[in-house]
């Protein structure tokens, strides 16, 4: 009973920034963590609309969304490919580039790399690709080797008349019904975010 | 400009002939190719009498078409020109000559209409010719064999430019004041629909009357616009009557349609617009940002994209959001000089810019708006 009482306690103190490039992914990740943590947990979005502007106002953005009273922090910025030759941009280079424009805050902080697309994760549960596909999808054991995974989503869920059930306006239902583990276990940007939240 | 690669975002300043673009598009969809040849008065000014536009096709080649209205002179005896209603009931009739062959290669025709009667090559380059324009030629040959026009690429240019949806921007005063919209059903007719309130209950009720208005239902929980979408009937008090009639509206958790804020109804409109979408067709929608916030403007740009996946798309815009949801490859600049309309995509070079500065420095709304196409 004891441990309970500290557990909701801390939990209530703590206040999450999500920093996302769009209000989709910024409500998937919310309920990542409410799933994880406990949907008391208070958080607080911004949406850049953009990777440019993620970066451009994202020291700016730490600093306001840190005297609003968060004291943890999560940036999630895709890797996205290069269009003129395809291949995918330089993630340590990317990370490095994050950590610096983030340096400034010092409290609990995680950025997270999906690879591509945050849609990817979606590929790795038979069971969010049977809801979306019926039994015309596999689920991938390395959605990171994907390309296009939210282009692919909207592929798989379309019906008989190509009708597609699915856009990225469900990404929060998805994340609430995603496989943790087994998103964790074939994942890596995944698998460090809960990693972080269960360190918490 | 290409019609095979998805989307097409049109941006230029306003009079540079966007919507002369979309209207053109109307006009050969429901008038030049289809069957339509009788307009009401107050409408013909707004169609264009002469167009001629330039595709690409997905083989590279430059297919022109062109078409000139020609107006059928009848007597206008009954038409009371002191009476403003006579006049906007009245019909004129039209017919139109249209040409549609390639400008690179041998500069095939595909087809000729010229007063009334259309010619063509069939395979071989036999010539045949048939009475009424080119969407006629079902009627002629319909065995099996000659489903599909005979040469190359008849058939792509034909449907890209008969199957088009068109949702236009609303006027700047759309609706005077608020009223509920209620219609009638009467004879398997549902009564004139009069402002846009009235014509989207129209479109939700077939939907509903098709049984088919779960879509709309879970698409507008996604977006947040809405839980729960109904169609609800009162019936007449016509009881001896045989014929089925009622008066039916619908309503939004419970609110009726026509007391919606007109943001609101411009977002349904655009997802009735989507979601009725049929493979092939090419979907026309003027400005979506006009009315809509934001925040649902970004949802709404989510459905559009997983709904027309695949399909054409065009969309024009003043709206830095819209034109930053759009890859480079995908803008189109439209530009006015010397009275006619161009459109141009952005070359290799500035596409090599955009992208340098897309991944560091803004989006492509910055971009786009920030002038630096302005010198060329």
């Amino acid at each position: 009973m004891n441990g309970f009482t500290v557990v909701f306690s801390m939990m209530s103190n703590i206040k999450i920034a999500l920093i996302a490039e769009d209000e989709t992914d910024c409500a998937a990740i919310r309920k990542i963590v409410h799933r994880v943590l406990g949907a008391e947990v208070a958080t607080k979005k911004w949406a850049s609309n953009g990777c440019s502007t993620l970066k451009k106002k994202l020291t700016a953005k730490l600093k306001v969304l840190s005297s609003e009273g968060c004291n943890i922090f999560i940036v999630v910025h895709d890797l996205d490919r290069n269009p003129q030759n395809d291949s995918l941009n330089n993630e340590v280079a990317l990370r490095s580039k994050l950590e610096a424009l983030s340096s400034e805050i010092k409290s609990l902080k995680h950025i997270c790399i999906p690879i591509e697309e945050l849609e990817a994760w979606f590929w790795s549960d038979p069971e969010v690709v049977k809801h979306l596909g019926g039994e015309k999808g596999k689920a991938h054991p390395n959605p990171h080797e994907i390309k296009s995974p939210k282009e692919k989503l909207i592929e798989l869920s379309r019906d008989g008349n190509r009708k597609p059930r699915y856009s990225t306006n469900d990404n929060d239902k998805l994340a609430t019904m995603l496989n943790l583990d087994l998103c964790s276990k074939r994942c890596s940007s995944f698998r460090e975010l809960v990693k972080f939240l269960r360190s918490l | 400009m290409s019609l095979h690669d998805g989307v097409s975002v049109l941006v230029g300043r306003n009079g540079a002939g966007k919507s002369a673009i979309l209207e053109g598009f109307e006009s050969i969809t429901v008038c030049a190719i289809g069957r339509t040849s009788r307009f009401r008065q107050t409408d013909i000014d707004i169609i264009p009498k002469i167009l001629e536009i330039e595709v690409l096709t997905p083989t590279n080649r430059r297919i022109e078409y062109k078409y000139e209205l020609l107006p059928i002179f009848t007597s206008d005896e009954d038409v009371d020109i002191d009476d403003p209603a006579s006049i906007n009931s009245a019909e004129s009739q039209f017919s139109w000559n249209d040409c549609c062959r390639y400008l690179d290669g041998q500069k095939e025709i595909l087809w000729n209409t010229e007063n009334g009667m259309t010619s063509f090559n069939m395979e071989e380059h036999k010539p045949a010719t048939i009475l009424g324009n080119i969407s006629s030629f079902g009627r002629y040959f319909s065995d099996n064999s000659l489903k599909k026009f005979p040469v190359d690429g008849m058939q792509w240019i034909y449907t890209i430019l008969k199957r088009v949806r068109i949702l236009c921007k609303p006027t700047i005063i759309q609706r005077y004041k608020r009223r509920e919209s209620l219609l009638t059903w009467s004879r398997k007719r549902i009564s004139r629909s009069f402002d846009s309130a009235d014509r989207l209950s129209e479109k939700i009720f077939r939907l509903f009357d098709a049984g088919e208005l779960d879509e709309l239902n879970s698409v507008c929980q996604r977006v947040g616009l809405g839980e729960n979408i109904s169609v609800r009937k009162f019936f007449s008090n016509r009881e001896r009557s045989e014929i089925e009639e009622y008066v039916f509206s619908v309503e939004v958790d419970g609110v009726n349609i026509g007391l919606l804020s007109d943001g609101t109804i411009r977002v349904l409109s655009i997802l009735m617009e989507v979601i009725s979408s049929k493979h092939g067709e090419v979907i026309i929608i003027e400005e979506p940002e006009v009315q809509i916030h934001p925040a649902m403007l970004a949802k709404l740009l989510n459905e559009i994209e997983t709904y027309t996946y695949g399909q054409n798309l065009i969309i024009s815009t003043h709206s830095p959001q819209v034109v930053a949801w759009a890859s480079p490859e995908k803008i189109n600049l439209v530009h006015r000089k010397d009275g006619k309309t161009f459109v141009s995509k952005l070359g290799e070079a500035q596409i090599h810019n955009v992208i340098e500065y897309l991944s560091e420095e803004g989006d492509l709304g910055e971009w786009i708006y920030s002038g630096i196409l302005d010198d060329e």
